[in-house]
């Protein structure tokens, strides 16, 4: 029920009454998240930023599940990507030499393929991500929101037994 | 900012807190078990291990390393044990152990429980460049095999010397089958020189000359002008005789300098035959009982078994302590999905993976059989995994002492700082009960001997394949056991001098590099056991050995003969169409010779008759 859950905040956070700069964010801090190898530093902290800032916190859930299978799919683009910044540009193997002797630094593993690729990647596509998620959360909110409710398959989710056991389980739960 | 967010952090922070707190040390303990049976081989049990990462200190009660020869007993174990983890090399994930501190370090403890590991089923693995132990172990079992079998009462006995020595094998016999195919060639190619068609033609060719001449119409003729001209045609057909003569005297030179190339072939051949000799008895195993054959024949087996666990322990430092390897620069792997590749920098700090600096060890108490726990006090410095980013050798310095008053002192150094092992033993025990040692299965010598008290010393220097390694065992009292009656009587003889023995002295030195390594032993025994042994079984020993050299020279003679016969076969042929050749020619001088002095006497003769009439032409009439 857990991701039930997850989807329906999504879908709602779509017409919350939170700003859709806020919603952007959250998915943009998510879709960081997922992108990278969880276990680094920077993601840790993205991750508690995602949690502490108010900004959209389903919407980040759901961007780090997307992300991650994203990273999946381009595992192979990332390694190289990551490969080629660390050991092919001259000018950069000063910098990771002086990062690599840094305490702290080490924790980030910026020395690793899929960090580095998947990081660049990251912060490549985030402004595009924020931008375009920014747009879609106006767009639903202005013109699709109404089209989407009449569709049948969601009149059917929302009509099944399934579901509306689920909003009661719910309601009994205080939500 | 977010309330709601604060605490569902802290929440996490809460939960993840208590996780570790209560499964990090077993997690922990599991690991270090793991990573110590992987080298051990054998169970590894670690008891009450706690880790504090905000001290930065780690402890345990006790730790139990199985021997993996003998899995009901412990290489070792030690009580309690405490150090203080370095922080700083922590961020680059860097474990570096400050002091150690290790109490009741003890070896040869009982086990409650089995210690070996469930056999895996491994993988083959690739074939590499075999390591020192493997090399130094297979020149030991190579030069054990070589031994003379020590089996002297069958010499009597007629020897299948056919079976054991090929002929063909022997150096001897090869040069002669050499020279024979040699000399062919060469006769060979005199056939084509000695061709008397050739010498005939030439020789014929002259004859008609002079015969055209008409020489024997000498008398005839009254012309001096006529004459001279007739002298100059001699004169240059003896010049032919003569050169023709002279070729054939060359020839006659180069024959004689072939067959005396020949002969001195055949004497080299010769020459080989008391080396051939000398093998074909070592394949007979029949070569004299050397003084350190003795040595090898009663303490090699025993020694070689212990210098292979040795070896062992070398091997397995240098596996678990690589040396430097070259630099290279990274290259491009492909690794499972979402995990990467790792690239390396240059580190300026000189962390290893793992090290410890210091390491204090002491024994106490002994734990279950006291009789064979030893307790021990010494130092470890510098034992890392990487000890070319470290820079410095790892270093021990052991002394123990048993409860039976044995003392040791174990001193090492393992240098893997450079691309070359440089590694340094010396044990030294004192007043040291050596028990009972088993000495392998043999007809005439004890299958062990029980040595009450003894001192020990070995110095071993291992430097990349190279290895210095001397033993000094000086052992008393000492009581040989032989397991059998005496057969025979050199058993009898070995079972005399043996038992006359009150101590022992055994020199080992096994020296080498790359591969070829030899092992030298003498011991008090040798002189005395050889002396006896050889006196005994002297005219049997020499009586097989004649046997051998008899078959050898008997082959070998075989061959000889033909060759010579053929070589002076053809040199009779050689010198008899050289001598027919010869004496053709000698003829043809003979007669040029011959014509050339009834010419000049002629020419005389008219010279004196001219001058006659010249005489008679100033005569005055009358006179």
């Amino acid at each position: 029920m857990i991701w039930l859950k997850v989807i329906s905040k999504f879908i709602k956070a779509f017409r919350s009454g939170e700003s859709p700069g806020q919603i952007a964010a959250g998915f943009s801090f998510g879709f960081l998240i997922g992108l990278m190898p969880f276990w680094t530093l920077q993601s840790i902290l993205l991750f508690v930023l995602l949690i502490l800032l108010n900004i959209n916190l389903a919407t980040g859930t759901v961007a780090i599940l997307l992300a991650s299978l994203f990273a999946y799919l381009l595992d192979p683009i990332f390694h190289n990507i990551g490969f080629f910044f660390l050991t092919s540009i001259p000018v950069l193997q000063e910098v990771w030499k002086t990062l690599y002797n840094t305490p702290f630094s080490p924790l980030t593993r910026f020395y690793n393929t899929m960090v580095m690729g998947s990081f660049l990647g990251g912060l490549v596509l985030v402004f595009p991500v924020f931008l375009g998620m920014k747009k879609l959360v106006i767009l639903y909110r202005e013109k699709l929101e109404e089209r989407i409710k009449k569709w049948k398959i969601v009149q059917a989710i929302n009509g099944s037994k399934i579901f509306q056991l689920y909003l009661k389980i719910r309601d009994i739960g205080g939500e | 900012m977010r309330k709601k967010g604060i605490i569902i952090l802290i929440v996490i922070i809460a939960i993840f807190a208590v996780i570790v707190y209560f499964a990090q040390d077993r997690y922990l303990e599991r690991g270090l078990e793991k990573a110590l049976q992987a080298i051990a081989g054998a169970k590894v049990e670690i008891n009450n291990f706690h880790f504090s990462l905000l001290k930065a200190e780690c402890s345990w009660n006790r730790i139990q390393i199985a021997n993996k020869n003998d899995p009901w007993r412990n290489i070792l174990e030690t009580g309690r044990a405490s150090f203080d983890l370095e922080t700083r090399p922590l961020f680059w994930r860097r474990v570096i152990i400050k002091e150690m501190v290790v109490e009741d370090v003890r070896s040869g403890t009982q086990r409650k429980s089995d210690g070996s590991l469930p056999k895996k089923v491994e993988p083959p693995s690739k074939p590499g460049e075999p390591g020192i132990a493997e090399k130094a172990k297979k020149a030991l079992e190579k030069q054990l095999g070589e031994i003379p079998i020590f089996d002297l009462s069958g010499l009597g006995k007629k020897l299948k010397i056919d079976s054991l020595v090929n002929v063909e094998n022997l150096a001897t016999v090869q040069a002669y089958d050499n020279l024979k195919i040699s000399a062919d060639s060469t006769f060979d190619y005199w056939k084509s020189q000695l061709d008397l068609h050739t010498y005939t033609a030439r020789v014929n060719d002259l004859e008609k000359k002079i015969k055209a001449l008409n020489l024997d119409k000498i008398d005839d003729i009254k012309d001096v002008v006529a004459l001279a001209e007739l002298i100059k045609k001699v004169d240059d057909i003896y010049k032919e005789v003569n050169s023709l003569k002279k070729d054939v005297e060359g020839k006659y030179d180069a024959l004689t300098q072939t067959f005396n190339d020949l002969e001195n072939e055949l004497k080299l051949a010769q020459n080989m035959l008391q080396a051939d000799i000398n093998r074909a008895q070592q394949l007979a195993k029949l070569k004299d009982l050397d003084v350190k054959d003795v040595s090898m024949l009663l303490f090699g087996s025993a020694v070689v078994q212990r210098t292979e666990q040795l070896l062992d322990y070398v091997a397995l430092a240098r596996k678990y302590l690589p040396t430097a390897k070259k630099l290279q620069s990274p290259k491009k792997e492909k690794p499972p999905r979402l995990k990467g590749q790792d690239i390396y920098f240059p580190f300026k700090y000189r962390y290893p993976r793992f090290l410890l600096r210091h390491a204090k060890l002491s024994a106490a108490t002994a734990a279950g059989d006291t009789s064979r726990a030893f307790f021990l006090n010494g130092d470890l410095k510098g034992f890392t995994n990487q000890p070319n980013i470290y820079g410095k050798s790892t270093r021990f310095n052991i002394s123990s002492k048993k409860v039976s008053s044995n003392q040791y002192e174990i001193r090492g150094s393992l240098d893997h700082v450079t691309e070359e092992a440089r590694d340094s033993l010396w044990v030294s025990a004192k007043n040291f009960a050596m028990g009972k040692i088993s000495l392998g299965e043999s007809k005439y010598f004890p299958k062990s001997v029980n040595a009450e008290k003894g001192d020990v010393s070995l110095a071993g220097f291992f430097i990349g394949d190279g290895i210095d390694l001397k033993l000094n065992l000086d052992t008393s009292p000492v009581q040989f056991i032989f397991e059998k009656e005496a057969q025979d009587k050199v058993a009898q003889i070995v079972r005399e001098v043996l038992s006359g023995l009150n101590y022992l002295n055994l020199k080992t030195q096994m020296k080498g590099a790359g591969g070829d390594y030899k092992l030298n032993m003498s011991s008090n025994v040798d002189q005395l056991l050889a002396n006896q042994v050889k006196k005994t079984l002297e005219k049997n020993l020499r009586e097989a050995q004649q046997q051998v050299e008899n078959y050898v020279r008997a082959e070998v003679d075989k061959r000889r003969e033909e060759v010579e016969t053929f070589i002076d076969k053809n040199k009779q042929t050689a010198y008899s169409e050289l001598e027919k050749l010869n004496q053709k020619v000698q003829q043809q001088l003979d007669e040029v010779n011959k014509y050339k002095k009834q010419l000049e006497d002629k020419k005389k003769e008219l010279e004196d008759q001219a001058k006659k009439k010249i005489m008679d032409i100033f005569k005055k009439p009358g006179d």
